[in-house]
């Protein structure tokens, strides 16, 4: 077994020999340090790995903490006793609802809490770099959770998608138009009597826990939220609170706002180059979130879904200003209030005679009868019109998942290791609307999306696997390395949890259909959040990668699983 | 109500023709009004109530999404009887419900007409009692949602029609309400009328079954648009007698799509050349029944042409070259559109009797309307079913198992060509007492509907006292089981150790030809439900195995046959059936289901729509 590694490892070295010029070979170890505190702070670093190398052999490993329906990655690159630390995401799903019918995802919490304290103590309070993929809860959330442990952290640089720029207008638009419906989606949230109405308003009040909870939420939206004036972040931040303190923690000039076609270098001594993918800067595309059957998601104007959400919040809402009026459709000569669940007289202006109004009252009480007599099946319409408060949520969704700041962290050998957040369709197709310079050279070879895709050794699978944020042609596909081997950072028995009436299996995570595929481009080589270690184990003999586990956590198998690469 | 005075013949109803942008336009304001006469309510049907609620539909005005109760128009107001109801206008409510409810019931007569019968809508299967529950009236919600949609709800029995907010200039409004759109009130009627129809026409079983559902509502609203006489003839003097060249009339929804998608139509059904293969790559089912549709329009144009030629002839013009028309002409002209419009859409409408119960293709569709038109018009002096023959060809939608495109093999085939004699002895029907009178009130044929049903299953499924070589033949014309035998399939669903078998409908019907033609038939549907799965293997051991088996279905597959009886003559006329062992077509509907990864990006099934009669599908 241990020799089939090696003619792997041999292939990819003479691939890398062939690749036309390689910018790190050269540079390997003799490269001047751009960065002196990532320098500075790597050779005061004692090498922390858990096993670590012989003097002088470079690996690189990535570490996924385990038992978190939520990303939490840490990739390390070490050379003898140096070692870089990038952090790529800390969150875990919030749960909602009570702990008896959620008992995985109650668990999430203290789970995450132990993740973090491991974290810490691993890297001894620093990384050189974090990673925020994107302003979602499963990705954010452990600085929240565990925010004591985070009070003394500190941070080299901070790397985020340029949708996160502040100078930048396009990403102010696009984030001032998710604020204002989100803000509307939590003040109709907040309408006890909506909640009550089934389906649809569950699946919003679901969704908005990715943005940190209707507490937060509410805050932001009746502008209560303070900033925490002591540079800590407060038990009910929301994600946007979560990027503005690690900007803050990193310092203005540490943080890199990244665009598709960037090319950005990391590991030690600034050793490796990392390819941005995405997301994109064309507005269609980030807004196509599921994969086109007909042209159905192209009949959505966007602007005009959020102002009619926040119409509808102006007249249902909870909190926030009261209407102007406009949200009506007919002038107040038409208007009869109703409220089926609570009865008031409809506040009538009118001039005409009474006669008149009394045979007009008693049309409508008839027909008003004739609505709220019970049939044997329900057909009243009280909520079907929450749909379309539904549906935006889900593109709100959409569209955040799509921000997600997906990188290809390239080895020296031109191998990559695949990191897209939980980008959906619109950000994987377009990754090909750029190339990507091989080298440093101007005007130099270029590589497609092909090419990289092809040296994929390793797949962070998005969005824990669920059906829509993995590409089949244009992605997973492409991914022809032998070497392949996937993570999974998904905890079945949490996303089986979240159950409504119209998903009564809850979340499909993994996605049945990809992961038989994953299964077969891998060769079985996945780990899972939730993996059994032994068969993970038999399954990784012959990987390239090196595959251990940390120490248990309660009776919940080990905390973290960290695959290990020698790179040289 | 009695009165001393007779009763008028007809109410009038002030409408929007097309939609209020048409009337806000210098262009087309000149027709943008329509007035629909709807036949005045008779002694035995339910008396118009303010709503409008009648004998076939309520009109519910609830808002919820703004929270209102709008008040209910009462149409029998004096002042607006006198006036023809209230005036089109958009901020008004009740002249929604006005709108909405007119061009809904003048759906509803169009295919009462073609149809011969009334309409009926489907029943509502009660869970707890497991029995059919006559569904009295539609609902229709002018103001359910406020989103750019519209649907025909299956689990309510009733129409929702969505109203929201435009940005887009071009749309005119800045609200848009669907229900003020002629197309879409005609198209979701539609899909209304055809379910009570064809109950299981709305399963997924093949990519024709949910786009046959699509397409046939936009013939319906398509071709009502030429019942629209001033907007025909502005547009036949404008274009010189031509009707080929995309305009309003053939296009669908216009403010809709200016408010949503900023295009003139929602969908053009002129101008696109007929491409064969376009058919067998398109899968999105408003996009496939958009084929066929534009199949229907082609053979409206030829009929249209073929008779007006020679008016055009006489008028020495020649059609579409900008020459100013003689008003005579235009009038004749447009005669001749109006009424080659209505020849086609009623031939549409009476071949819903001539198809399948479950699982109707494209092909099958152009079979049912040169057959039905052939029963009634047994010669075809302007070639109406060759127009449509060769139409449905031209658009790459064929037949598999004719011998060839022309008409005469497009006919379904007779009992005595599918099995060399007619082995079907009906002798016995007089025997069951069914209830062939023709009845008036919606209640009664209900109750006589579902009698009748009663007795034609018994009638059926009591097997042949003397020859069971009888009940073969019945098996095999029916393509389903009356009884487990030795290659029955065992995942046929049974009771008492019996295959089930339902009695889908029987309903009578009486139509007029043009030369006075008097044809009264018995239609009776049939069908029958088989377990399946996904895998193969997993089939072949449910088919084989004995008793229930183990394992939970997949999904149902069902076959069954509509049977066509002559009460002229009590002769089976036609057996146009779909087998409950045909496994090829159950291999066809499990890659349909379970492969559907075709159809996208991703991994991921097409999910399950909770509505699939939207106008515009909610993306997630």
């Amino acid at each position: 077994m241990a020799a089939k590694a090696k003619t792997v490892k041999k292939k990819a070295a003479k691939q890398s020999k062939k690749a036309p010029r390689s910018a790190s070979a050269p540079s390997k170890g003799r490269r001047p340090a751009p960065d002196t505190r990532s320098t500075a702070e790597a050779t005061d670093t004692p090498a922390a790995a858990a096993a670590p190398p012989a003097d002088g052999a470079s690996t690189v490993s990535i570490r996924m903490y385990r038992g978190l329906l939520g990303d939490f990655f840490l990739v390390r690159h070490t050379v003898g006793s140096r070692a870089f630390k990038m952090l790529i995401d800390c969150g875990v799903l919030q749960c909602i609802g009570s702990e008896a019918a959620k008992p995985s995802t109650a668990l999430g919490k203290k789970r995450i809490v132990a993740n973090v304290a491991n974290f810490i103590d691993e890297c001894e309070g620093h990384v050189d770099l974090v990673v925020a993929t994107h302003e979602h809860y499963d990705h954010l959330s452990g600085f929240i959770l565990a925010r004591e442990q985070f009070e003394h952290f500190t941070i080299g640089k901070v790397w985020l998608a340029w949708t996160e720029d502040r100078t930048d207008k396009l990403a102010n638009n696009y984030r001032n138009k998710t604020k204002k419906a989100l803000a509307a989606l939590v003040r109709l949230a907040l309408n006890p009597a909506l909640a009550a109405g089934g389906d649809s308003m569950r699946t919003v009040s679901d969704l908005l826990q990715f943005y940190g909870g209707l507490d937060s939420l509410r805050d932001d939206a009746l502008g209560l939220a303070k900033p925490a004036d002591d540079g800590n972040l407060s038990g009910n931040a929301s994600c946007e609170a979560v990027l503005a303190w690690l900007r803050k923690r990193a310092g203005t000039g540490n943080v890199s706002f990244l665009k598709p076609g960037d090319v950005v270098r990391w590991g030690l001594d600034d050793m490796f180059r990392a390819y941005v993918l995405g997301p994109p800067r064309d507005d269609e595309l980030l807004r196509k979130l599921d994969p086109s059957k007909g042209n159905s998601e192209v009949y959505l104007a966007r602007n005009e879904d959020v102002e009619n959400v926040v119409g509808l919040a102006a007249i249902h809402g909870k909190g926030g200003a009261e209407g102007d009026g406009k949200e009506q459709p007919f002038t107040r000569m038409h208007q009869r209030p109703y409220n089926r669940d609570n009865k008031k007289p409809g506040d009538r202006e009118s001039d005409r005679n009474e006669a008149v109004e009394a045979a007009a009252a008693m049309d409508r009480d008839e027909i008003i009868a004739r609505y709220e007599r019970k049939q044997s099946f329900d057909r009243s319409i009280d909520h079907e019109w929450l749909g379309s408060a539904e549906t935006l949520a889900l593109k709100i969704d959409g569209d955040v998942n799509n921000t997600s700041l997906a990188l290809a962290l390239e080895l020296a050998d031109k191998s990559v290791l695949l990191f897209p957040g939980d980008a959906q369709v619109g950000n994987w197709l377009s990754w090909n609307r750029q190339n990507y310079p091989a080298d440093d050279k101007r005007g130099g070879p270029v590589l497609r999306i092909e090419d990289i895709l092809a040296r994929a050794i390793f797949y962070k699978v998005g969005h824990h696997a669920s059906h829509n944020a993995t590409l089949r042609e244009r992605g997973l596909e492409l991914m022809t390395n032998s070497s392949l081997v996937a993570m999974i950072p998904v905890v079945e028995a949490t996303a089986r949890e979240q159950k409504t009436t119209k998903s009564p299996k809850g979340w499909a995570m993994p996605y049945d259909k990809l992961y038989q595929r994953l299964d077969q481009r891998t060769n079985g080589r996945i780990i899972r959040g939730d993996g059994d270690p032994t068969k993970e184990q038999i399954k990784f003999k012959d990987s390239v990668f090196k595959l251990s586990y940390g120490k248990d956590f309660e009776d919940k198998g080990p905390l973290w699983t960290e695959l290990r690469l020698d790179v040289g | 109500m009695t009165s001393r005075y007779p009763a008028p013949p007809a109410r009038r109803l002030r409408v929007y023709a097309f939609d209020p942008q048409t009337a806000s336009r210098l262009g087309s304001v000149d027709y943008a009004y329509a007035t629909i006469s709807l036949p005045w309510e008779q002694a035995w049907e339910d008396k118009l109530q303010p709503g409008p609620v009648n004998e076939y539909v309520e009109v519910i005005d609830v808002d919820p999404a703004s929270g209102q109760f709008y008040d209910p128009v009462d149409l029998n107001n004096s002042y607006l009887l006198a006036q023809d109801g209230l005036t089109p206008s958009e901020g008004n409510p009740q002249f929604h419900q006005q709108m909405v409810f007119a061009v809904a019931m003048k759906i509803i007569r169009i295919f009462e007409r073609a149809l011969g019968r009334k309409v009926i809508w489907a029943p509502h299967w009660n869970r707890q009692r497991r029995e059919y529950e006559p569904v009295d009236k539609l609902r229709i919600y002018p103001h359910a949602l406020r989103e750019a949609n519209a649907y025909y709800s299956m689990e309510k029995r009733a129409l929702l029609f969505g109203y929201f907010r435009s940005t887009n200039a071009s749309a005119g409004a800045s609200w848009i309400f669907t229900a003020l759109s002629h197309d879409i009130v005609a198209h979701e009627t539609t899909h209304a009328v055809l379910d009570g129809l064809h109950r299981r026409y709305a399963e997924a079983t093949s990519v024709d079954s949910l786009a046959f559902h699509e397409a046939f509502a936009d013939i319906v609203a398509l071709m009502s648009h030429f019942t629209l006489s001033e907007a025909v003839s502005a547009h036949i003097q404008q274009k010189g007698g031509s009707l080929d060249e995309a305009s309003l009339l053939s296009g669908l929804a216009e403010q809709f799509a200016r408010g949503t998608v900023g295009r003139e139509s929602l969908r053009q059904y002129v101008g696109h050349k007929p491409e064969p293969e376009l058919l067998a790559v398109t899968t999105e089912c408003h996009d496939r029944g958009a084929i066929l549709v534009a199949a229907v329009f082609d053979a409206f144009l030829t009929i249209y042409k073929a008779r007006t030629d020679d008016l055009l002839r006489i008028g020495n013009v020649t059609r579409g070259d900008g020459k100013r028309l003689n008003t005579d002409l235009v009038a004749r002209l447009t005669r001749e559109a109006v009424k080659s419009a209505d020849h086609v859409l009623r031939m549409c409408i009476r071949a819903l009797d001539y198809l399948p119960p479950v699982d109707v293709r494209f092909g099958e569709f152009l079979r049912a309307i040169i057959t039905a038109d052939n029963d009634l018009v047994p010669d075809d002096p302007h070639n109406y079913r060759i127009a449509f023959a060769e139409a449905f060809r031209a658009r790459g939608i064929l037949v598999e198992d004719c011998l060839s495109m022309s008409p005469d093999n497009l006919l379904w085939e007779s009992p005595e060509q599918m099995f060399g004699k007619n082995p079907l002895e009906i002798d016995d029907l007089d025997d069951i007492d069914l209830d062939l009178e023709a009845h008036y009130t919606r209640a009664k044929i209900l109750e006589s509907s579902e009698s009748n049903r009663a007795r034609v299953w018994e009638w059926l499924s009591t097997p042949d006292p003397d020859n069971v070589s009888v009940d073969l033949d019945w098996e095999r014309a029916l393509g389903l089981y009356f009884m487990f035998r030795e290659k029955t399939p065992r995942s046929i669903f049974s009771s008492d150790g019996y295959p089930s078998v339902e009695v889908h409908s029987v309903r009578t019907t009486r139509r007029a030809g043009p030369d006075g033609q008097d044809l009264r038939q018995l239609v009776i549907e049939v069908t029958q439900r088989r377990r399946a799965y996904f895998d193969p293997g997993e089939q072949d051991k449910a088919d084989v195995g004995k008793g229930p088996p183990a394992k939970e279905h997949d999904f149902i597959f069902r076959g069954g046959a509509t049977l066509i009886i002559d009460l002229r003559d009590s002769k089976l006329r036609y057996a146009i059936r779909k087998c409950v062992d045909d496994d090829e077509r159950l291999d066809e509907q499990r890659k349909l289901l379970s492969n559907p990864e075709g159809f996208g990006f991703t991994y991921q099934p097409e999910s399950g729509e909770r509505e699939p009669f939207a106008m515009i599908h909610r993306g997630h």
